[in-house]
């Protein structure tokens, strides 16, 4: 079944234009998107989750058609390069902040955040303050945040790139681990080619708002287009 | 959305503000006549106006920066009660820091022998000492503030490739908070040009007497509205000249750097240290605390002359109306500035937000002036009357608080903000859950300083209050015009205490972030 | 249950409309407030007339008078209280006060009536005079106002009050002029050097001298009556000039555009009675107007000094005259 469709998708703003004419992710699938700077990556990441407008085109989730809702209705949890975490809370309480907006019961998401903690491999970390954690610590918390919500859909905006190089392989690994047992589907913008190998299984390559390549990683790493290989090298 | 945010901090300023001063200066221009400009004693004030300013201002700022600098760049020891004790300063009201100033430097004072052969404490001495005293604060926030949030990634770099303190100082330091010292020089010239307490109880005299004090002149006892009004319009052209500086210098005055926050100006040596902060202590004893040490020796001496039922009813007055102030500031600056920094505003309201500092270029009398004669019928009324002297003390305040509120929306970013949305939280979700938990301090400390500032608000009160209400600077006053200094010394130890429980806790809080 | 909701609101907005008005008065805060002679008033006026007194109060009667200027037509003034004669001068012909018969005036001192006019009601008065403290200054005996600078030594410092910003230092100027006429600015350069500062206000000057600061403060005869009997001290006292002083009469107005005009009367007769005139000593520290009228000892044992005679018509036009003439030579003047 087709979790996630994107069709004749048309972003604009001022000189820059992002034109997508189809795309698709299956459900429990990992697209990686990369490509140079400006080359609209971010911006189809926000279009999806509802921070950038959408000029023509629709993206359904589910069956459900998304690109008019506001972004709280969408059900697409987005995280960040940096962590963003919220500075009044705890660590346990940064990671059930969207189960509690659901109505879900407090012991439940107390349960439900202690169970994300000790798959993101941080359970000592419950009570501490934010600004206590290291970089990796607090990218690890924004992640069980944003799978904890349960939603269908989750929007990774380079959540590596802040860490340092053991860090980021060990979060790589997790993320997929953790993504692939939710059976959630996820999107997961990168410059760097690592990222995508070790975590997706499908790559959209994009060129100045255009589609060069889409398949899946090994038709991607074979590919002889010349755009393609250029961007994957760097 | 965002202009119905706004709406309630342009009302406010409109009706309370514009409004009254258009009438105004529509009243004062129209019998307009250029004697007003040819008349001798006016041009020599309006020169005595602005040069008392100008050498005032020097000084505050370099009193100002000096001890930012030491406070936050060379670590002086007890720097956190340091910036406390500054911070209370710019509070107090005028009347009080002027007996402080007497009680030091006036004859008997402690600091009498240092004057003795000139003039002593009256005049240019007194005035100077009294505008570095109350205006120093301002230089001391906004650079220390500046100093606390610049990056210093930059001047660590320039030492290791061997470049000297005092270059760096020069050339990477001194560009980075050079708004935050011009921003504050405007600010301090400002307000000393528009003095009126000090310069009436320090200055003594015609020979120094400034427009603000013409002005009073003409309103208390020469019934000279049309003057008054001619005077008014000729202070408010040159404020909105000071405005237009101000706000070009506004630009770039906001660091958010917070990288790097090791710095490369502190002393090498224990020894160095220790001399140092033995000086800035010296220093600030010297201008700063012997005033205020004299309030208390006069004042604790005959506590026991305190009426304790009338002290209890003025204070329950005072916090009361301070309570209102907070409140409504809060209330009506609060959606503005969301409004700025959140939605996706226009230009246009970001410029305008600002103009909520304009009640600050003005002087108080000609808002005030402003005031009664556009709503003359409040006075008397009681209900009216404490709804008036909120609103009035709150067109004072906003300016005041949009300083330390802007700082916390500028620490709240954007992302945090969509990352809430993204995890479904609607608009009030987001404000009462993210938001207004991020601003706590933000709102605790402004709402801190609006108290103190209407604590210590005389004018709004003498304006507006039947004669019922007497809040405790009030009482201060009266006391005095009837005979009880005692009882007046007594009440400025209270007063005093207050102010500093308050400034304590401002200055906690705002040292929470070094 | 609507219908008792209906009828309490009826009620309430019946009962709001029938208690009466207040009075409104408009005068200096030290008149008004608590333990003040207004407040003495209120309760007695309350009690005879079943109204209130709203009292609106300002820094000086200078700004009362103003605001009445300012509201013009809508003011809610029904009485001016406080205004001095030196101030009266200004607004007398402008049509704005009730006249009042003669028996208002029948039980004052008669020297306080202003010749041939019935508006302004004098409630007090007192003598300008320069007080010391006879522990730390001498002062000669029968001396005239043009000696009082003479035989100074340097040291000597004096706080007076401007004329621009105080009533007292206003009163003070039109003294110079009237009993010094062309010796007036001798007397001021004489007295320039020993000025100590010219404070905006009476509390201001009065704190300086109380703190030591200066040794003669510009005051009223009346003000040691206070040190008397609050604090039993005796060693401050006025000086006395033989040539006379100042005399400074308050007044109470009932202005023409008052619709309660019969309580101003009313309010005018309960002010000038026996009974609050007499605490007028104490409240005011000032003479009550009323005649006959029992002081307490400490006031008995101060002298009353010669009054300074002033032509208020040559006052009324020289005055604006003089506070200019005068600013411009103490900014010279002044070190």
């Amino acid at each position: 079944m087709t979790e996630i469709k994107i069709s004749n998708l048309l972003l604009e703003r001022g000189t820059f234009q992002l034109q997508l004419d189809a795309l698709q992710i299956q459900q429990g699938e990992i697209l990686g998107v990369m490509g140079k700077s400006g080359s609209g990556k971010t911006s189809l990441l926000h279009s999806i989750a509802g921070f950038f407008p959408i000029k023509e085109g629709q993206v359904s989730v589910f069956g459900r058609e998304i690109s008019r809702l506001d972004p709280e209705k969408r059900n697409v949890a987005l995280v960040f390069q940096k962590p963003w975490l919220f500075e009044h809370q705890t660590v346990i309480e940064n990671i059930f902040f969207g189960l509690k907006l659901q109505g879900v019961s407090k012991e439940e998401c107390i349960r439900q955040a202690e169970d994300w903690l000790k798959k993101m491999e941080i359970p000592e970390l419950r009570d501490r303050k934010v600004w206590e954690l290291s970089g990796g610590q607090a990218q690890r918390v924004s992640l069980a945040r944003a799978l904890a919500v349960g939603f269908p859909l989750l929007l990774l905006d380079e959540p590596f790139s802040a860490l340092d190089a053991p860090l980021r392989k060990g979060l790589r690994a997790l993320v997929r681990r953790l993504v692939k047992e939710s059976g959630k589907s996820a999107i997961l913008v990168s410059h760097d080619w690592r990222d995508i190998e070790e975590a997706a299984d499908s790559v959209l390559i994009l060129d100045s708002g255009r589609k060069v390549a889409w398949g899946s990683l090994r038709e991607i790493k074979a590919s002889t287009d010349s755009r393609v290989k250029a961007i994957c090298e760097e | 959305m965002n202009w119905i945010l706004s709406f309630p901090a342009f009302l406010i300023l409109i009706m309370g503000f514009v409004a009254p001063l258009m009438f105004l200066f529509a009243l004062g221009l129209r019998d307009f006549s250029d004697s007003v400009l040819r008349d001798p004693f006016l041009l020599y004030v309006i020169q005595f106006t602005y040069f008392q300013a100008l050498v005032s201002s020097v000084l505050s700022v370099g009193f100002g920066f000096f001890t930012a600098w030491m406070i936050k760049e060379w670590r002086v020891r007890g720097g956190s009660w340091l910036w406390k004790i500054c911070l209370l300063c710019s509070s107090l009201p005028a009347i009080i820091v002027a007996l402080g100033i007497l009680g030091t430097w006036g004859p008997g004072g402690l600091g009498s022998g240092i004057l003795s052969g000139t003039r002593g404490v009256f005049g240019w001495t007194g005035i100077i000492l009294g505008h570095v005293f109350l205006n120093f604060a301002i230089p001391l926030r906004l650079i220390g503030n500046a100093l606390r949030e610049r990056d210093r990634s930059a001047e660590m770099t320039a030492l290791s490739l061997g470049m000297s303190r005092l270059a760096i100082f020069g050339q990477i330091t001194l560009p980075k908070i050079k708004p935050s010292i011009v921003c504050s020089f405007i600010l301090a010239f400002l307000f000393s040009s528009t003095s009126l307490f000090i310069v009436l109880f320090l200055g003594g005299g015609p020979r120094f007497t400034t427009l603000e004090v013409s002005l009073y002149e003409a309103i208390k006892l020469n019934l000279d509205n049309s003057r008054a009004c001619q005077i008014a319009s000729v202070q408010a052209i040159i404020c909105t000249s000071i405005l237009f500086l101000y706000l070009r210098s506004q630009k770039g005055s906001f660091l958010n750097e917070q990288v790097h926050r090791n710095g490369i100006f502190r002393p090498r040596t224990k020894w160095i240290e220790t001399i140092g902060s033995c000086l800035m202590w010296s220093l600030v004893v010297f201008l700063i605390g012997l005033p205020l040490i004299s309030i208390l020796v006069d004042g604790v001496g005959v506590l026991h002359f305190l009426n304790l039922v009338e002290l209890s009813r003025a204070a329950l007055i005072s916090l009361g109306i301070a309570f209102g102030v907070g409140v409504l500031s809060l209330a009506i600056l609060y959606p503005l500035l969301h409004a700025v920094h959140h939605e996706n505003s226009s230009k246009a309201l970001k410029g305008l937000s600002w103009l909520v500092g304009l009640p600050q270029f003005f002087s108080s009398l000609v808002v005030a002036l402003g005031l009664s004669v556009f709503y003359p019928s409040i006075r008397g009324n009681n209900l009216q009357a404490y709804l008036a002297i909120v609103v009035a003390q709150t067109l004072f305040v906003i300016p005041l608080i949009q300083f330390p509120l802007r700082e916390g929306f500028q620490r709240y970013s954007k992302e945090q903000d969509l990352t809430a949305q993204s995890l479904g939280a609607n608009r009030w979700q987001r404000f009462l859950w993210v938001e207004f938990p991020s601003m706590k301090r933000s709102l605790i400390l402004s709402a801190l300083i609006a108290a103190g500032f209407s604590l210590g608000e005389v004018a709004t009160v003498l304006l507006f209050s039947p004669a019922e209400v007497q809040t405790l600077s009030l009482s201060i006053f009266q006391a005095m015009s009837r005979y009880r200094f005692q009882e007046a010394h007594a009440m400025t130890v209270i007063l005093l205490v207050v102010m500093v429980l308050i400034f304590g806790v401002v200055g906690r809080l705002e040292e929470k972030d070094d | 249950m609507i219908f008792y909701f209906f009828a309490s609101l009826f009620t309430w907005a019946a009962l709001a409309t029938t208690k009466p008005q207040p009075l409104r008065v408009y005068t200096y805060d030290s008149l008004a407030g608590r333990s003040t002679l207004g407040e003495y008033l209120n309760q007695r006026f309350l009690q005879q007339t079943g109204v209130e007194i709203q009292f609106v109060s300002f820094g000086t009667s200078g700004e009362a008078l103003n605001q009445v200027f300012l509201e013009g037509t809508q003011t809610t003034a029904d009485v001016l209280l406080g205004i001095d004669e030196v101030l009266y001068q200004k607004v007398k012909d402008k049509g704005l006060f009730e006249r009042l018969g003669d028996d208002t005036f029948a039980s004052l001192e008669p020297s306080l009536r202003q010749k041939g006019d019935s508006t302004f009601v004098p409630f007090d008065y007192g003598f300008l005079a320069f007080l010391y403290d006879s522990e730390r200054a001498r002062v000669t005996d029968s001396i005239q106002l043009k000696d009082f600078v003479k035989g100074f030594e340097k040291s000597k410092k004096v706080v007076i009050q401007d004329p621009r910003t105080s009533t007292l230092g206003v009163e003070f100027l039109v003294w110079t002029h009237e009993k010094l006429g062309d010796g007036f600015e001798q007397f001021w350069r004489s007295l320039a050097p020993h000025i100590l500062t010219i404070s905006p206000g009476w509390s201001g000057a009065y704190e300086l001298f109380i703190k030591k600061q200066a040794d003669f403060v510009l005051s009223y005869t009346t003000s040691p009556a206070y040190h008397r009997i609050k604090e039993n001290k005796h060693n401050i006292k006025p000086v006395f000039f033989t040539d006379g002083h100042f005399r400074q009469v308050e007044g109470a107005l009932i202005l023409n555009r008052s619709k309660q005009k019969k309580l101003g009367e009313q309010f005018v007769k309960l002010l000038l009675s026996k009974e609050a005139q007499e605490q007028v000593a104490t409240f005011q520290w000032m003479y009550p107007a009323r005649a006959e009228v029992r002081l307490p000892k400490e006031f008995k044992e101060i002298p009353i000094p010669k009054k300074v005679v002033v032509d208020w018509n040559r006052v009324a036009a020289l005055k604006e005259n003089w506070l200019k003439k005068w600013t411009l030579m103490m900014s010279q003047v002044q070190k």
